[in-house]
């Protein structure tokens, strides 16, 4: 049976590993080096680094800087931020990259996303998609929450529909870093509108939270706070879905 | 002739990954870049990434076609295909269009029929059953929308189950084949990577 996976998220500011709430006030936790390390020794399921300041570098992706983090981690890594263009791809791969996460790019350029999945196959890209709950609407935001694109979750997805992705990340803003549980509507609105794995992000505080989000549709729960401010860790939370029924890798 | 592993590196996969799964297990690897270097090694893996038509097309624009056949001819040899590279072991491949590849197990690759509530690609970790040899049973990391389909079941090494059985390794021979990522399947992939390399 395939497992639920539990997925810590990084976020990496290109010089150290950050943190925010509701995308704002980012606070520093130091290098990002022995962030991944740890999880690597704790042996997760898989690890997502989103770079925030993709750019901020000599105007580039830290490519370096990825190659460093990624060669020796013998686990599975997403990385995203910043990616628009195939020749990022080509070094992102290069630098080990195993998938890759686009996100301010698909609302610009959905052609770029199916080039991508085409040549690189589906599995190698996660979309991801961070959005607000607004007047009763899931209106998706890019550029780190910044830019409101204007448009609902469930249309940017029909959007999306030719793009043959393989996954999708979803990220409530209002909920992201505030550690008192998942949106989850979102994930119901459009479980049923595709047919790709679904991640959920944003706002697992606790262990009840995880195994809520499964229920109301997430195959895949991603987590940061969570794991660095309080004692749960990637394997207590799948001890737990496995105590309630859900089968995980122990 | 060398008693490490080498690694074709076509400019795809995680190449670091592999040769630190294989340090974890005590095992050195080379990397090798130039098709002329496959005939010092005895011992090679063929990483994949990508879709199978274009990862033959990179096999064949950076030479590696003819010197891994070669390489396969001789039965001492052992090749180790992951993922993409174990697909295009295989006799032709569907994914996008209709591609041949190296041919050296027979079968073909095409895409994973689901029914009802599953997903595709099959990702994640996902328990492996061995059928032909007694190697350890454990989850190993997948991310595939492609499955191999055998022409004869005796080159069956591994099954895995989502919705139906999928092809999770096959082997002929000298010849082997992995869909899931050992190396990305941490402290069992290791142990899984030590096995065949040394069982081999």
């Amino acid at each position: 049976m395939l497992k639920t996976r539990v997925i810590p998220t990084i976020l990496w500011n290109g010089a150290s590993s950050v943190k925010g709430e509701q995308f704002n006030t980012w606070r520093n936790l130091g290098p990002i080096g022995p962030a991944i390390n740890i999880y690597v020794a704790r042996d997760v399921d898989e690890i997502f680094l989103i770079n925030l300041a993709p750019h901020k570098i000599g105007g580039e992706i830290d490519y370096q800087g990825i190659k460093r983090f990624f060669s020796k981690c013998n686990l599975p890594l997403t990385y995203g931020g910043g990616i628009k263009n195939e020749e990022q791809v080509e070094r992102l791969l290069e630098c080990g990259v195993d998938k890759i996460s686009l996100n301010s790019v698909t609302y610009k350029n959905k052609d770029f996303v199916s080039s991508i999945t085409k040549k690189y196959g589906s599995q190698f890209v996660v979309v991801s998609i961070d959005y607000k709950a607004i007047n009763g609407k899931l209106i998706c935001f890019s550029n780190r929450g910044q830019i409101n694109e204007g448009i609902e979750l469930t249309d940017h997805l029909s959007d999306l529909s030719g793009c043959n992705m393989g996954e999708l990340m979803l990220t409530c803003i209002d909920t992201e870093g505030t550690m008192e549980g998942y949106e989850t509507t979102g994930v119901s609105a459009i479980r049923d509108l595709v047919n790709i794995p679904i991640i959920i992000s944003g706002g697992a505080g606790n262990l009840k939270h995880f195994e809520t989000a499964l229920v109301a549709g997430a195959d895949a729960l991603a987590a940061s706070s969570a794991f660095l401010f309080t004692e749960i860790t990637p394997k207590k939370v799948k001890e737990h879905l496995k105590s309630r029924g859900h089968e995980v890798r122990l | 002739m060398t008693d490490k592993i080498g690694i074709i590196n076509c400019g795809v996969g995680n190449i670091g990954s592999i040769k630190q799964s294989l340090k974890i297990a005590g095992m050195d690897a080379d990397e090798i870049f130039d098709p002329l270097y496959i005939s010092q090694y005895s011992k090679i893996i063929l990483p994949g990434v990508g879709a199978f038509d274009h990862f033959m097309q990179r096999l064949h624009d950076r030479g590696f076609v003819t010197p891994i056949l070669h390489y396969a001819e001789n039965e001492n040899n052992v090749l180790l295909g992951i993922c993409v590279g174990m697909q295009a072991l295989c006799t032709f491949g569907e994914e996008n269009v209709l591609t041949t590849g190296l041919d050296l197990i027979s079968g073909h690759v095409k895409k994973i029929e689901i029914s009802n509530d599953l997903r595709l690609p099959h990702v994640g970790w996902n328990d492996v059953q061995f059928v032909k040899r007694s190697l350890a049973e454990s989850s190993y990391y997948f991310t595939h929308s492609f499955s191999v389909h055998l022409e004869n079941t005796d080159d069956l090494l591994a099954t895995t189950k989502y919705g139906t059985q999928i092809t999770a390794a096959i082997q002929k021979d000298n010849i082997i084949g992995v869909q899931f990522h050992p190396e990305k399947s941490g402290v069992s992939g290791s142990r899984f990577l030590a096995n065949i390399m040394h069982e081999a």
